[in-house]
């Protein structure tokens, strides 16, 4: 008996590691949900490099046209793709990523207003 | 109801859709009427010298101005096919009859003269700034900004769709840099840096000049940059003064910059010490062609109204006397070059012609 | 209803808390060890740690679930133009090809013509010349046979000529060679008769030894 009952299969747009320890870089590859993450492929999509460059930039390069050939074909989306392509503008913004901006947004205003608010007591100390 | 959610609710969305697939079908226009410059647009010349703010692009295409680019720019062999680096391999000996040399002659000719190809002489690009969606509840959602690119089988450098989403939430075409840089990424091409190389800081580029590496800095420069890069532009304009200030033009005959160094000086109307490097040179026949380019590019010109009712037959020397007597700066010394040339083609009558 | 992954629950204590608690139909829960065997017991430090669930912030979920129901139908619709824009296209690439191989098929049928035409051409004019050539052929055969009969001819007047003497018979040796003729009368007016003897006519003008030879029907058969 397998130790996990058999899944229905479908193609799926996920991403594969392919960096080495502590340096993280991603291909985007179509795969069968049940493959391995590192399998071999049946189409490879695009990359993801997610440490920014030295102009503070994160690359990602995207096969659009073989990309919405497979949405339209019905191929299912694991949710870093569908954040990375909701980002880049091919689909809308996935509602995650408006989620975690209102909390980077949230955790900012709260840092700034912890650091306004010695240096305001600083200031009536000393007037 | 339920039915008419969705298509109420992608309305924003499919035609932000279709203007990213649009993007793709977008070329980069070459009409940029406006003379917006780089950061370093001192260092052009003075705007009253830029002919009127026309766009050169669709006259340096011209197959006239062609032609007479071509003709001007001159084919020493030798020097065309002089000293390469390339890998050391061993020469190849083979038995030919005189018809298959004067075959494998030809080929050679037309081998190199494809080296010849003159860069396009281009206006800057201009900047795309209007972005391609504004939102400000997307912002902070992350530190750095990402950058997206197209490597579509099949797209060319040119087309490929490039857009970045900053930091702010705004997604937007990437400018001008970052898509060169990504296009180098995806797209490697032989002789491009990623980073734009040192010697073309302002210092270096001086340096460079006062050495006297002309033809290294241009041959570079076509290599790093594309022709409408601002960059470039300003690279090769500067070099350009350089030669014709110091009288180089020699230096650039036979290579693929005489031309673009030709257009830039008869465009800016400073072609006069070339058109006397020509007559020095007993160079007739270029002369004529330079002041025939002359003529094509100011059609408005004193120069261009009379060499239009010169007849077509006339000879390289009454052509240049017509620039002498319209358009020329440095008229004494041009006449002093003329008649000299001519005595000297009086004498022995054989006219060096090219 | 038994839930039928029952023999996969693991007998956690948050299990066992489950089971005491009013809820009689315990979660499906598809408990994978991957690293331990499944008969290991749980490790001692891990007995009786209880997951602490994610914080869920209402509001954050209230707008995740607007937004995440906009979001699908979003995305479905743009997975639906994909998939019509997709349908065209390729209706559109079957429309070309079936337009190109109508063009192509012109094309052919259109060279081939011409090559017929330009092949006729040419066996028109080959047939002419070979009917030109077999004319003359025949002219010459006859010719060459005129001359072959004329030859032969004048061959046999030349031995008529020789042979004349000795065979023709001549105005003087006429009134002999009737008499000759005469005498050699033969009377065929005669019966044979079964055992093959020669039973002469009415009228026999000749003697019997110089009638035609008796022959018997046995000799014959």
């Amino acid at each position: 008996m397998p130790r996990i009952p058999l899944r229905r299969s479908f193609d799926i747009i996920k991403l594969a590691y392919h960096g080495c320890n502590n340096r993280p870089f991603f291909h985007i590859v179509l795969l069968k949900n049940i493959s391995k993450r590192n399998a071999p492929p049946i189409e490879m999509l695009g990359t993801y490099d997610p440490m920014p460059n030295m102009f503070n930039e994160k690359l990602v390069s995207l096969d659009v046209d073989r990309i919405k050939f497979h949405l339209a074909s019905g191929a299912a989306l694991s949710k870093p793709v569908e954040k990375l392509l909701g980002l880049s503008g091919l689909l809308p913004v996935h509602p995650m990523s408006y989620i975690t901006a209102k909390r980077n947004r949230q955790k900012q205003e709260a840092q700034a207003e912890s650091q306004a608010q010695p240096a305001e007591d600083g200031k009536s100390e000393e007037s | 109801m339920a039915a008419s959610i969705p298509f109420r609710s992608t309305s924003s969305y499919s035609t932000l859709f279709t203007r990213l697939a649009n993007l793709k079908v977008r070329r980069r226009s070459f009409a940029h009427t406006s003379k917006a410059l780089c950061a370093s647009s001192e260092e052009t010349p003075p705007s009253s010298s830029n002919s009127d703010g026309r766009d050169p692009f669709p006259v340096f295409v011209d197959n006239k101005v062609q032609h007479l680019l071509s003709n001007i720019t001159g084919f020493d062999i030798l020097k065309i096919a002089g000293p390469h680096k390339k890998h050391l391999e061993k020469p190849k000996y083979r038995l030919l009859t005189d018809a298959e040399l004067k075959g494998e002659m030809t080929k050679a000719r037309e081998r190199l003269s494809k080296r010849l190809q003159i860069p396009p002489y281009m206006n800057p690009r201009k900047p795309n700034l209007t972005p391609l969606a504004v939102d400000p509840d997307l912002a902070q959602f992350d530190t750095s900004n990402y950058v997206f690119t197209d490597v579509t089988f099949g797209v060319k450098d040119r087309d490929r769709t490039v857009v970045i989403r900053e930091a702010d939430g705004t997604l937007r075409i990437a400018p001008w840099d970052v898509r060169d840089r990504m296009n180098q990424i995806y797209n490697p091409r032989e002789g491009k840096e990623y980073l734009k190389p040192q010697m073309f800081d302002e210092q270096n580029l001086e340096r460079m000049i006062s050495e006297k590496k002309y033809v290294y800095i241009l041959d570079r420069a076509c290599c790093q940059f594309e022709p409408d890069d601002p960059d470039f532009i300003r690279t090769t304009h500067r070099v350009y003064r350089a030669i014709d200030s110091a009288g180089d033009h020699d230096d650039l005959r036979s290579t693929r910059h005489f031309g673009s160094l030709a257009f830039y000086l008869v465009w800016h109307k400073t072609a006069d010490s070339l058109l006397l490097d020509m007559l020095n040179r007993d160079l007739s026949s270029d002369a004529a062609d330079l002041v025939r380019l002359y003529g094509i590019l100011h059609p408005q010109s004193a120069c261009a109204g009379v060499l239009g009712q010169l007849s077509p037959d006339s000879g390289s020397t009454a052509v240049v006397q017509v620039y002498i007597d319209t358009s020329s700066t440095l008229t004494s010394e041009l006449q002093l070059a003329l008649q000299a040339m001519d005595d000297a083609g009086k004498g022995h009558r054989s006219g060096l012609n090219k | 209803m038994l839930c039928p992954l029952r023999n996969l629950i693991k007998s956690s204590v948050a299990h066992k808390v489950l089971l005491e608690s009013s809820i009689k139909q315990p979660p499906l829960v598809n408990s994978v060890r991957f690293r331990k065997p499944r008969w290991l017991p749980i490790a001692k430090s891990k007995e009786f740690y209880v997951r602490k669930p994610t914080p869920v912030i209402p509001e954050e979920a209230e707008e995740l679930y607007l937004r995440y129901s906009k979001y699908r139908a979003d995305v479905e619709s743009i997975r639906l133009f994909l998939k019509e824009q997709l349908s065209q296209k390729s209706v559109n690439i079957m429309e070309k090809q079936e337009k190109d191989d109508a063009a192509d098929l012109k094309l052919m049928e259109e060279q081939v013509k011409e090559y017929n035409n330009q092949v006729a051409a040419l066996r028109q004019e080959r047939q002419n010349q070979e009917v030109i050539a077999e004319q003359k052929r025949i002219e010459e055969v006859m010719q060459k046979q005129q001359e072959e009969r004329l030859k032969r001819t004048l061959q046999a007047e030349k031995k008529l000529e020789k042979n004349k003497a000795a065979s023709f018979i001549q105005p003087e040796d006429l009134d002999q060679a009737i008499e000759i003729m005469l005498d050699s009368r033969s009377d065929y007016n005669y019966a044979i008769t079964n055992s093959g003897d020669v039973i002469l006519g009415e009228y026999p003008d000749q003697p019997l030894d110089k009638a035609p030879p008796r022959t018997k029907m046995s000799d014959i058969s």
